[in-house]
């Protein structure tokens, strides 16, 4: 192929751009930034076949469900695929070269030998296990009365838990280890407290709200009680940073985070190891540079030199989505670099670029055909009707469903807009970081796995009761958790367990439906058809138990899963609910196999009980399910795709943008620590430094801004329409703003408002 | 002949055909790792000589950091003399010897019929061409099949860690979930039967004394392998040997059990070699680094259940027994949380921190107000001490409940500091208007329409000066910030609660004209009460105005509507007609509802979100 093939002169620009400096390319989206980067990449690779692909890096920050891979395989000859199957760095993630560069140095890097890389679900665990002497209050600071528990969030630690990982995860992005974080929170504390602002600073007060206003009215005392428990918590935290990172070290694993953060510090520890990658690798080539950490930065700095001569960064600030995470788009965009921009417009017509631009808060005027449309429904049952009854009709008209996407800011609440498309007869696909474990279909499979692994975990097999094999009705369910009618049944003698506090609950009741269940003690009880049904399913269950040693885990619960009927078409329900329950299902086997096909010591009941604990995670996994449908993404997952036509839904006050509520505690390199709750003898519910900060930094706008730049992503994955939804009563926008509303208000004359006007197909 | 070749058999081929006593590559491995643990080298970090490629490192490399290159050749000098010390070879250098013998001609071969090895161990290295070199030396063909275990392996590997576990001291967590494995030789119903009933506070052994058939086979196997462990002198493969008479074993995997034998052999020889003494984690880090589990098998052909048709809804037979305001506010929030909590009670709410602070507030203020009916006769110091006495007091009782020692701790803080804000108030309360505390925790019993309602009211205050009453209800939680608000949520029959005091202490000859909810929940605020006043004739609203009052009024009719709510659902729930309890359709409901995994009918969720 030739790599300069269709491509634009300014993209042929980027191809043939020398390759010694660092080249930032940059461009609207659809500009073609990704094609030029890709082309310039192959072009490389083409000019020396005798380099072997590992000494190239193509990656992305994000996810991108193998897109990038499959465009990689596109440019490269296909004589060298096979080469390309073992390198993961070309088209995957960043972190699989740290991984890899970790294991070829363990020593090196003095970490274990057996070194694996797990996912940020994963890691919580660890945590966990970190923070358990520090909940228990065993560390010695607090035995010795050094430290005070009484610290911002410690109430709820699990809330106060996961706000600590959630500040450690962007810590390592950042490359600030848990000393400098100690040294500057404490720093930031002392230059804090030894001069602080004006508290009755007119502006300050203004912007703070009535309720939190009392927070400024501190005196000297308080304001030294305060510094007190922010310098604990500043230790606190420092100190479960530590234990955090030495439990990843002991476990010998690491996140994607952690390894870049861990192969950069190898690489800055032993230069002559950072020789021999640098005298290694050719060229890197980075898409979605905007997204980039400064963690990665300077991974690719070891291994580049500072100057990144060799790299390419490909990518768009206004499409920074990441900043909150950590990524740096001001750090990238202004490096030393020969810059190019695109362009040229490839993907958008004039008036949806426009559209974009206008949620991005940089209005633009257009004028072109109406392939932009609002609309704000009264409910979100009528803005998911809406979307669906929308979506078949371009179907019907010859789209292909693939080429329609559902974009949408978090996916907690896809499953309003997912079941109505897949109630409209149109199958779907979603990409992102998808809660698979609250999904109904799923949950169900989990509850029959239980009922196999425990029966005696009475919340699920309640579920596999009801399941469509079983169905029990409420009768059933209520008579199966009683008493057996014949006294002489024999139920388990429970010894007093002397436990005062829960003593109302008769403890008989954790055994009872289990044991009527698999043992049959209640069977004389129960109607025919209900016998009949629980017979059926204990022998089923009884065949579950058994196969838990027969069959490997992923073979015994696809057994379990079929065998209870779990795959088989349920009455009323069209093919695409059909496909979407097989597909959730798919997704859900492929995590149990890689769960267990990473370590055959674990078992099925392992699993279980590792799903339940990250159901609680912070952010589930990203996954792909489904191969062909309409697109349900989370934004960042749908960056670097394109659609004839999308949806972007619930643009309203606490969906998208939803509202910003800081963690218990923020971090900041100049100010340290700023604990958000007042604790201990406070007279007020927030500190000083908190309010003040929040004002100072803007926190609110940056949160803002970010949705802005999600919205103006989204809107800029679609070619020929787009169509922006809400449902309710825009509120004034004061806790969060109003993004439709303002689209809306703006009355972009290019745009088609169907707010009021719109009618279901069905009542048409 | 037939020679196997694998990680296992070496020694005993070296042996057999060439007459060479060496020690396998294991026991090299297992030499080191216990060097390791006996002394640990200062140079190197802990979880490098943890990890168990260090061993290998060890042995066969000389890493570039020269510090840790000094250590790994200070103990590879230690294991070389140990063995040479033994007059043992070590496997390489038997490899070496053994294929120097088979290219000399002189030396003779015992005839071979077949040679099978296993490519993991021998696909590689001198392994390879030692099997190469003996294949083509007897002419007997060589086949490669890698050894496989079942899919019981993982459980039989577990089975035996756990054991060695309980054996070196393990306590009743370990014991549980030995007697859980499919191995155990206790059914596995009756093993989590056991295990459940056994609850977080009574040990095993106990349980199982308990019960009448029992299972006290399992409590003699769990003897016997504790004390075979204590034996003077026990080694790793008796202890072994005597785990895998205790177990029942005939669906284990017979190959991870064979393993498991070997490499507690391997820890028995290594003993030997070194003088030093094994351990049961060391010998389990063992199985971990030697043992790989390389299992087989197929999916089963499954024959899916066939779906059931929707059944019809059988009534369920009517409700006996009292009723209770809280069930009723549970039936109004949820009919399906009410059928799992009411119903069929086979799941457990097992609270929450918060729910625990509350508790235990209650429990304190009762033995407060107890001892201290007329607050007007205190001082108000003595109100603090004695308030701050009665909250550690109960705190103190309750302690085990909380999850984690952080949470009881600041609970009980968080708790006397807003006793001491409801202190002050109450002092300035009884200066205002004293009253007299005519009880606490008052078990109430009210017969409405012929349905029993029973209730316990937090406490009933009488004024001293009227005689008027007051029911006060404590709360903990979050509750209507004004008057107006709990009034439109008794209206809109979302608490029975107070309504349901009210009409009890009425029926109970009380004047009741005050109804009070008393917030407990935050140290920072004022304790400022939800009061509503009952009156003859509803008041007027404001129109569209929000009334943030904290003082309001609820009617005589208002109460009397609330009261015919509840015996309207208690008819409903005792009609012995209901067939089914469907689930709210508001998703905040269910948000921390102890019934959501059974709850096949939740809501998807529509909650605003707060980002981070």
């Amino acid at each position: 192929m030739n790599a300069a093939m269709g491509l634009d002169d300014q993209q042929r620009g980027v191809v043939a751009a020398p390759g010694e400096a660092l080249v930032i390319l940059t461009g609207a989206p659809g500009s073609g930034k990704t094609t030029a980067l890709l082309r310039r990449a192959a072009a490389r690779i083409a000019a020396d076949p005798s380099i072997s692909l590992e000494r190239f890096i193509l990656t992305s920050p994000l996810p991108r469900a193998g897109r990038l891979r499959t465009l990689v395989h596109e440019v490269i000859d296909p004589v060298r695929h096979r080469e390309l199957e073992s390198i993961p760095w070309l088209g995957g993630e960043l972190a699989t070269l740290a991984h890899a560069i970790l294991a070829e140095n363990a020593l090196a890097a003095q970490l274990a030998l057996d070194l694996t890389l797990i996912d940020e679900d994963e890691s919580e665990i660890a945590f966990e296990r970190a923070g358990a002497s520090l909940f228990a209050l065993e560390w010695t600071e607090f035995v010795s009365a050094e430290i005070d528990p009484e610290l911002a969030g410690m109430r709820a630690p699990e809330r106060f838990a996961a706000a600590a990982l959630r500040l450690f995860r962007k810590l390592r992005a950042a490359l600030i280890g848990p000393d400098q974080f100690l040294d500057r929170a404490l720093r930031g504390a002392v230059e804090f407290y030894s001069a602080p602002p004006n508290f009755a600073d007119p502006a300050l007060l203004g912007a703070t709200r009535e309720d939190y206003r009392d927070s400024l009215s501190v005196d000297a005392d308080e304001l030294q009680r305060q510094r007190l428990r922010e310098v604990d918590l500043a230790k606190v935290l420092g100190r479960l940073y530590q234990s955090y990172l030495d439990e990843l070290v002991r476990a010998g694993c690491l996140t994607a985070t952690d390894a870049i953060a861990e192969a950069t510090r190898l690489l800055a520890e032993h230069p002559e190891i950072a020789q021999r990658y640098r005298r290694n690798f050719v060229a890197a080539f980075i898409d979605d540079a905007q997204d980039l950490t400064l963690g990665a930065l300077r991974f690719l700095e070891a291994l580049f030199g500072k100057d990144l001569s060799g790299v390419t960064l490909a990518g768009d600030r206004d499409q920074a989505t990441q900043t909150l995470a950590g990524a740096r788009p001001e750090r990238i965009f202004t490096l030393a670099a020969t810059t190019m921009e695109l362009r040229g417009s490839y993907r958008t017509s004039a008036t949806i670029a426009a559209a974009a631009r206008t949620a991005l808060g940089t209005p633009q005027s257009a004028a072109g055909s109406n392939d932009v449309r609002l609309f704000r429904a009264r409910t979100l049952d009528e803005e998911a009707a809406f979307i669906a009854d929308e979506a078949a009709r371009l179907v019907a008209r010859d789209a292909n469903p693939g080429d329609v996407a559902l974009a949408i800011r978090s996916f907690v609440w896809m499953r309003f807009y997912r079941d109505a498309l897949v109630s409209a007869g149109l199958p779907v696909t979603m990409r992102g970081w998808i809660d698979l474990y609250d999904e109904p279909d799923v949950e169900d499979a989990l509850a029959l796995l239980w009922a196999a692994c425990d029966p005696f975990r009475h919340d699920w097999l309640l579920r596999a009761l009801a399941t469509p094999t079983v169905r029990l009705n409420d009768l059933g369910l209520y008579l199966l958790c009683g008493e057996p009618s014949n006294p002489q049944t024999a139920l388990f003698e429970l010894p007093d367990d002397g436990d005062s506090v829960r003593s109302r609950w008769d403890r008989r009741r954790n055994l009872r439906l289990a044991l009527n269940v698999v043992r049959g003690d209640r069977d004389a009880d129960l109607d025919e058809p209900t016998h009949a049904a629980v017979v059926a399913f204990r022998e089923r269950r009884s065949r579950w138990e058994r196969s838990l040693l027969e069959l490997r885990v992923e073979d015994a619960a696809t057994a379990i899963i079929e065998e209870g009927g779990l795959r088989e078409p349920v009455r009323g329900e069209n093919d695409a609910r059909a496909a979407l329950r097989r597909d959730l299902l798919d997704a859900l086997l492929r995590r149990i196999t890689a769960y267990a096909v990473r370590d055959r010591r674990r078992s099925l009941h392992d699993f279980l009980t590792y799903a339940e604990r990250t159901t609680l995670a912070d952010r589930p996994p990203f996954d792909a399910i489904g191969s062909e449908g309409v697109a349900i993404g989370s934004i960042d997952a749908l960056k670097g795709h394109e659609f004839a036509h999308v949806f972007v839904c619930n643009l309203r006050a606490g969906a998208f943008p939803a509202y910003y509520s800081p963690d218990a505690f923020l971090f900041s390199p100049t100010f340290g620590v700023i604990p958000k709750d007042n604790v201990g003898d406070a007279e007020t519910t927030r500190t000083a430094k908190f309010t003040w900060y929040s004002h100072h930094a803007k926190l609110k706008d940056l949160y803002t801004s970010e949705d802005r730049r999600a919205l103006f992503c989204a809107i800029s994955r679609a070619r020929e329409s787009v169509t922006l939804t809400a449902s309710g009563r825009a509120t004034r926008g004061i806790g969060a703003p109003e993004f439709l509303a303002e689209l809306q208000n703006a009355r972009l004359p290019y745009a088609t408002d169907l707010s009021g006007s719109w009618r279901p197909r069905s009542r048409r | 002949m037939e020679v196997l070749l694998d990680d296992a058999r070496l020694a005993d081929v070296a042996h057999a055909l060439f007459e060479l006593s060496i020690v396998d590559a294991s026991i090299s491995r297992l030499i080191v790792r216990r060097l390791i643990r006996e002394g640990p080298p200062p140079e190197v970090p802990a979880q490098i000589a943890r990890s168990a490629p260090f061993a290998e490192v060890v042995l066969f490399q000389t890493p570039g950091d020269p510090a840790l290159a000094a250590a790994c050749a200070r103990l590879r000098a230690v294991h070389d003399r140990t063995l040479q010390t033994a007059g043992k070879l070590s496997e390489a250098a038997a490899l070496e010897r053994a294929l120097a013998n088979l290219e000399d001609a002189a030396f003779e071969l015992p005839p071979l019929e077949a040679i099978v090895a296993d490519p993991r161990s021998f696909g590689s290295g001198a392994h390879l061409r030692f099997a190469t070199a003996l294949a083509e030396r007897s002419g007997a063909p060589l086949e490669w099949r890698e050894g496989t275990c079942t899919p019981a392996a993982p459980a039989t590997l577990d089975a035996f860690v756990t054991a060695l576990r309980w054996a070196a001291g393990g306590g009743d967590e370990i014991a549980r979930r030995l007697m859980c494995s499919p191995f155990s030789g206790v059914a596995s119903v009756d093993a989590r039967a056991l295990v459940v009933a056994a609850g977080a506070r009574t040990s095993l052994a106990d349980t199982i004394a308990a019960q009448k058939p029992g299972a006290t086979g399992f409590l003699t196997a769990l003897d016997a392998i504790r004390n075979a462990y204590r034996a003077q002198g026990a080694r790793a493969s008796e202890v072994i040997r005597t785990i895998a008479a205790e177990l029942d074993l005939p669906s284990a995997d017979a190959a991870t059990v064979a393993q498991i034998e070997r490499i507690a052999g391997a820890v028995d020889a290594v003993d030997l070699l070194t003088g030093t003494v094994w351990d049961p984690e060391e010998l389990i880090a063992a199985f971990d680094a030697e043992i790989v589990l390389n299992i087989s098998g197929q999916a089963r052909e499954a024959a899916p259940a066939p779906v059931a048709a929707v059944p019809p809804g059988s009534p369920l037979p009517p409700r006996r027994g009292h009723f209770s305001a809280s069930s009723l506010n549970a039936f109004a929030e949820c009919k399906r949380k009410w059928f799992f909590r009411y119903l069929c009670s086979a799941v457990e709410d097992k609270g929450s921190s918060a729910s625990f602070y509350g508790t235990a507030f209650h429990s304190a203020l009762e033995a407060f107000h107890e001892r201290f009916p007329h607050i007007a006769e205190l001082d108000p110091r003595t109100v603090t001490t004695h308030l701050e006495a009665c909250i550690t007091s109960a705190f103190d009782r309750y302690r085990d409940a909380f999850e984690s020692n952080v949470e009881f701790e600041l609970q009980r803080r968080r708790a006397i500091r807003t006793a001491r804000k409801y202190g002050e108030w109450l002092v300035a309360r009884s200066a205002q208007a004293p009253f007299t505390v005519i009880g606490c925790e008052i078990s109430t019993e009210l017969v409405l329409d012929g349905f029993d309602f029973v209730g316990y009211i937090d406490r009933l205050d009488r004024d001293d000066r009227t005689g008027e009453m007051t029911v006060v209800d404590y709360k903990t939680g979050s509750i209507a910030t004004s008057a107006a608000e709990y009034r439109e949520k008794v209206l809109g029959f979302e608490d029975f609660q107070l309504p349901f005091y009210y009409w009890a202490r009425t029926e109970a000859g009380d004047r009741v004209t005050r109804l009070v909810l008393l917030p407990l929940k935050e140290a920072t605020a004022d304790v400022l009460p939800i009061e509503l006043e009952v009156v003859p004739v509803p008041a007027q609203t404001n129109g569209k105005r929000v009334d943030r009052a904290i003082v309001g009024t609820i009617s005589i009719d208002e109460l009397r509507t609330a009261r015919a709510k509840m015996t309207e659902l208690c008819a409903v729930i005792s009609s012995g007609s209901l067939t089914h309890f469907p689930a709210t359709e508001d998703p905040q409901a269910c948000r921390y509802c102890a019934y959501r995994p059974a709850c096949r009918e939740r809501p998807a969720n529509n909650e605003d979100r707060f980002g981070r």
